[in-house]
């Protein structure tokens, strides 16, 4: 089994003054930046190996009208060290970790609430029960029992969102010809597409499906190749690609939560390859929190089925929260 | 016509907020709206992660003042009502 310690740094950051209010009133939903069922938010992050590094910049604007909201996002992520004729030890099916890529996406949100004047009357009531004033808030009221009155009088609803991206880069690999070993480079243009759900959960969290179709340039299997050194017998060997790269078509199917257990926070996902049956599982364990309250830092595991392969991530940055950016106060 | 009603809106959580049955559309972090003489009930619905943070405060009319800040616990969901007299 492959160890492999990753360290991620997330910044967030904002630039209009709109955008910045934004991130303010809802913070950042996804500090790593990988999520494909979280809005997009504006920061930036870097996910490092022994041998890759990795980085994602994302800018982003939203935008809310009554119930509904909508997020754009546009996002690059390339290597920023390591050869892109390798495969990534970054633990994940992206077929297109080796390049650097342009992402665009869109999230609409719909969040259908109800007024609680219906039940104004009823809720002045436990108000006065419990508190003996007519108005209160669930926080307010300090027993389990009398929060579940409460509850019965109001409808939290489920926030949906929809996730539509698209994602397009252009990659060169090195490789060695199968028949003179003659040094050769193959460039070509890799692309992919996702769509999600997510529903939020009250309560619990917020669980999302993701589907992505990748199309990639894929380098051969790396071998070592010897040849002999002029003028004796001696040998130089080096691992390379042997034979010309091929094109892939991936289809990639994503489960994630988000769950919130008292003070700390999972965003385990698993994506699996249904073609080559591999499974990849990131488990994101948020447990520090900044002095405004939000989720910031944490470690992230991860581990592919292929390869055995399991790194750990650990990341600092903007705040994790239930509910996307853009559709706050 | 100017609102004689309005309320500031802070905190990162997700809220919808009501006056009766009405919704108030919350634009960059205030909230208005232009009401007759009478009893009304401020009412709000709130989402966000444990620590989250949202606050409701009413600045208009003086006489309706109130304020109330809320710091999400591991329930991760809010809600109130708050009867205003205009």
């Amino acid at each position: 089994m492959r160890r492999g310690l990753i360290v991620a740094v997330a910044v967030c950051f904002g630039s209009a003054d709109a955008l910045a209010d934004v991130i303010k009133l809802a913070p950042a939903g996804d500090p790593t930046l990988v999520s494909h069922v979280s809005v997009p938010t504006t920061g930036a992050v870097i996910r490092a190996t022994n041998g890759d590094t990795e980085a994602a910049v994302q800018a982003s604007a939203a935008y809310q009208h009554g119930n509904n909201g909508l997020a754009l996002g546009l996002k690059v992520t390339g290597p920023i060290s390591g050869s892109s004729s390798t495969p990534s030890n970054l633990a994940s099916l992206d077929g297109l970790a080796n390049s650097t890529t342009v992402e665009l996406a869109a999230t609409f949100m719909h969040w259908g609430v109800q007024s609680l004047f219906k039940n104004a009357i009823p809720i002045k009531m436990l108000c006065m029960k419990y508190l003996n004033r007519s108005g209160c808030g669930r926080s307010d009221l300090t027993t389990a029992e009398a929060q579940r009155e409460f509850d019965k009088l109001v409808d939290y609803g489920h926030p949906f969102l929809l996730r539509l991206g698209g994602r397009v880069g252009y990659r060169s690999i090195d490789y060695l010809d199968s028949q003179t070993l003659a040094p050769l480079t193959t460039s070509g243009y890799q692309w992919g597409a996702s769509a999600g759900a997510g529903l939020i959960i009250p309560s619990w969290g917020a669980f999302g499906v993701v589907y992505q179709r990748q199309h990639a340039l894929t380098p051969q299997d790396q071998s070592v190749v010897c040849t002999p050194l002029a003028p004796v017998g001696a040998l130089g060997c080096s691992k390379n690609s042997v034979g010309a790269p091929v094109t892939t078509n991936t289809n990639l199917l994503t489960a994630e939560a988000r769950v919130f257990v008292g003070w700390v926070a999972l965003d385990p996902s698993v994506t699996v390859d249904p073609s080559r049956r591999i499974t990849a599982v990131t488990i994101p364990f948020y447990f520090l929190k900044s002095e405004a309250g939000g989720f910031i830092a944490g470690v992230s595991p991860s581990w592919r089925s292929d390869t055995k392969e399991l790194n750990a991530v650990m990341f600092v940055g903007g705040s994790l929260s239930l509910l996307p950016a853009g559709l706050g106060p | 016509m100017p609102s004689n009603f309005e309320v500031a809106v802070g905190g990162n959580a997700l809220i919808r907020m009501f006056i009766d049955d009405s919704p108030l559309v919350i634009n960059a972090g205030t909230a208005s709206a232009n009401l007759s003489p009478g009893e009304y009930v401020l009412s709000w619905v709130v989402l966000g992660a444990p620590g989250d943070t949202y606050s409701i405060e009413i600045t208009k009319p003086a006489t309706a003042a109130w304020k109330t800040a809320v710091t999400i616990d591991t329930a991760g969901k809010d809600a109130g009502i708050h009867w205003v007299e205009i």
